[in-house]
């Protein structure tokens, strides 16, 4: 993982030109390879166009024009009852505040960790890596019980703080900003340095502008990872309008067992702003995840 | 790990200026420290001391609203193995894990290969083989549990179309959890196919080219150059495949419950049932401690190999 730089994952920018092959097996060698990615590609993008479609016919008529695949007449019926009989607004919002506190919050500690850990020199360095390293391998879900006491002993059950908290605290970004961090040279520092600028000088002006990239892979990758985020606000939450969007949809099965174009509409409300946002910056997504792949 | 073309540019801009003589800092350490805090801080409240707490607690029987948590030594852990429910949590864990293993890699190195070759159209199939990674589990999840209904699903009208038997699914205890791990290949292919194409774009393409010249045809290239070079990027995305995929949790409470019989328990949902449903959060807390240590021995053997990386 760190062997990837963002470089790396340039689309389209020709590798070997391969001139010697025959032309022939070379022709039918693309073309399975079209037919191939054509195939996965239907297979992963249909079932959203599936569900979307089966969204927009009528509750009642679902069952009985299920071979109708695109309905005859569309309506938003469903978007327009699911979003009046459940705080979907709300639930947005909180997935919003929370998916942005935690981007905020891991980039601003993480790059100052990632910094310190690089670039510093203090005694206890060694002990805060291996503190780094040693989190990194601890599945969320071990502490959760703890964490669950802890969070209701402070009485913050229920609040943004809680869910937060958990996610802010991931290891991961700290140690890929360390990396990062480490690939800058020292020589640039210690100009800084002759120029007068502090630790935190230095910081604010030659190493956050020269990390934007991993920044925005890191940034991109924490808003998907929060906004997916299930199982703690579920065990941390009791109360209904405090849940983040998926936790709220994912408890709709219950009640909307049989009523599937609601339960679609609500899907699609759901994942449409995170696909919209990956349409329109597809690169950062992907090198999002080939930068950060390690994350748990 | 490689410059970025900014960093280069950087260097080239200021190198005329540099000095290698090193220049004292004028700070102590007192600013390091602050600025390091906030994220030991919160490292060793929300990791650390929860971390241990989850071993101290499943040394006791811990009710979360009872006055007392009487100390029960190892019973929790005694009990656990002897627990019929955990071990088939750990079966079907396991089960899905090698599914992931065994199709999603594979599947995701053959793309990887075949958007390498950069053909026309590389950015519309990569885009679409990607989308599932980008929405959450509990949309994918309900989204197939649509596509599985055994009436109305799209899955049993293709089968029924081409003449094969039509299944339940996620309704039947014997095609529940291979559904749940079909569709969680379904969602993560595009993930590691990502990490193999970084992998891939980092092997020189000099490499290619002079086995172009030596005369190697496809096959070749692919048996003597990509494979051997890519042997770190495989080996660790095996290695984060299963350390994911242990904690599958999110499919399973949203498409079947755990259901049908307990066919689809595993080890995250034993431990969120027992912990957060039942409230037995010692017995909870020894289920987390054992998926620990599992997942611990998976990274040992990743750190292990981490050092290992082919330098080209």
């Amino acid at each position: 993982m760190t062997t990837l730089s963002t470089d790396e994952l340039d689309f389209g920018d020709g590798g070997p030109e391969v001139q010697h092959e025959g032309s022939w097996y070379d022709t039918v060698a693309k073309a399975v390879a079209h037919l191939v990615l054509l195939f996965f590609s239907a297979v992963m993008t249909i079932p959203f166009v599936w569900a979307f479609l089966t969204s927009l016919k009528p509750e009642n008529k679902i069952f009985t024009t299920i071979r109708q695949i695109i309905p005859a007449d569309p309506t938003f019926a469903n978007y327009v009852n699911v979003w009046m009989q459940n705080p979907l607004d709300r639930w947005i919002l909180n997935s919003l505040v929370l998916a942005v506190g935690v981007v905020f919050f891991t980039l601003l500690l993480d790059t100052l960790a990632g910094y310190a850990l690089a670039k510093g020199d203090f005694k206890g360095k060694s002990l805060v890596y291996t503190l780094v390293i040693g989190t990194l391998v601890i599945p969320p879900q071990v502490v959760l019980v703890p964490l669950y006491l802890e969070m209701n002993a402070l009485n913050w059950s229920n609040t943004y703080w809680a869910i937060m908290v958990l996610y802010i605290a991931n290891p991961f970004g700290t140690f890929m900003m360390r990396q990062f961090f480490l690939g800058i040279p020292d020589s640039l520092i210690e100009a800084a340095r002759m120029d007068g600028c502090s630790t935190f000088q230095i910081y604010t002006r030659v190493m956050l502008p020269l990390a934007k990239p991993a920044l925005s892979s890191l940034g991109v990758f924490t808003f998907i990872f929060v906004w997916g985020a299930f199982l703690w606000p579920l065990v941390i939450l009791n109360d209904s309008s405090m849940y983040p969007l998926q936790v709220g949809i994912g408890l709709l099965t219950g009640r909307y067992s049989s009523q599937w174009g609601q339960l679609l509409a609500a899907v699609v409300i759901a994942a449409l702003p995170v696909i919209a946002a990956y349409l329109l910056a597809q690169r950062t997504f992907m090198e999002g995840i080939a930068l950060t792949g390690g994350k748990g | 790990m490689a410059e970025s073309h900014g960093l280069q540019r950087v260097r080239r801009r200021f190198s005329g200026y540099l000095s290698t003589e090193h220049v004292e800092s004028t700070d102590t350490d007192l600013s390091w420290y602050a600025i390091i805090l906030p994220k030991v801080v919160l490292f060793a409240a929300i990791l650390l001391v929860p971390f241990i707490g989850a071993f101290y607690i499943s040394l006791h029987e811990w009710a979360p609203l009872a006055q007392t948590h009487p100390f029960v030594g190892l019973d929790n852990y005694v009990r656990l193995f002897q627990d019929p429910v955990f071990w088939n949590a750990i079966i079907n864990t396991a089960g899905y894990s090698l599914a992931l293993l065994v199709f999603d890699v594979p599947i995701a190195l053959g793309l990887a290969l075949l958007l390498n070759m950069n053909l026309r159209g590389t950015k519309f199939y990569s885009g679409a083989i990607f989308l599932p990674v980008v929405t959450s589990w509990v949309i994918v999840s309900l989204i197939w549990s649509w596509l599985y209904n055994p009436e109305y699903g799209l899955l049993n009208a293709i089968l029924g179309a081409v003449g094969l038997p039509q299944l339940s699914w996620l309704q039947s205890s014997s095609t529940a959890l291979a559904s749940i791990a079909l569709m969680s290949i379904w969602k993560h292919i595009g993930f590691n196919m990502v990490i193999f194409l970084a992998g891939l774009k980092g092997i020189p393409d000099d490499y290619y080219e002079a086995a172009i010249v030596d005369g190697a045809n496809r096959w070749q290239r692919f048996r003597y150059i990509t494979l051997p070079l890519l042997k770190p990027t495989t080996f660790f995305v095996f290695i984060v495949t299963l350390i994911f995929s242990f904690r599958v949790y999110t499919q399973v409470y949203v498409m079947t419950q755990g259901g049908p019989v307990r066919s689809t328990y595993t080890i995250v949902y034993y431990f969120w049932q027992t912990g957060f449903q039942e409230f037995e959060m010692g017995y909870a807390s020894a289920i987390a401690v054992v998926l620990f240590l599992i997942v611990f021995g998976l990274s040992i053997l990743q750190q292990r190999t981490w050092g290992d990386d082919v330098e080209y």
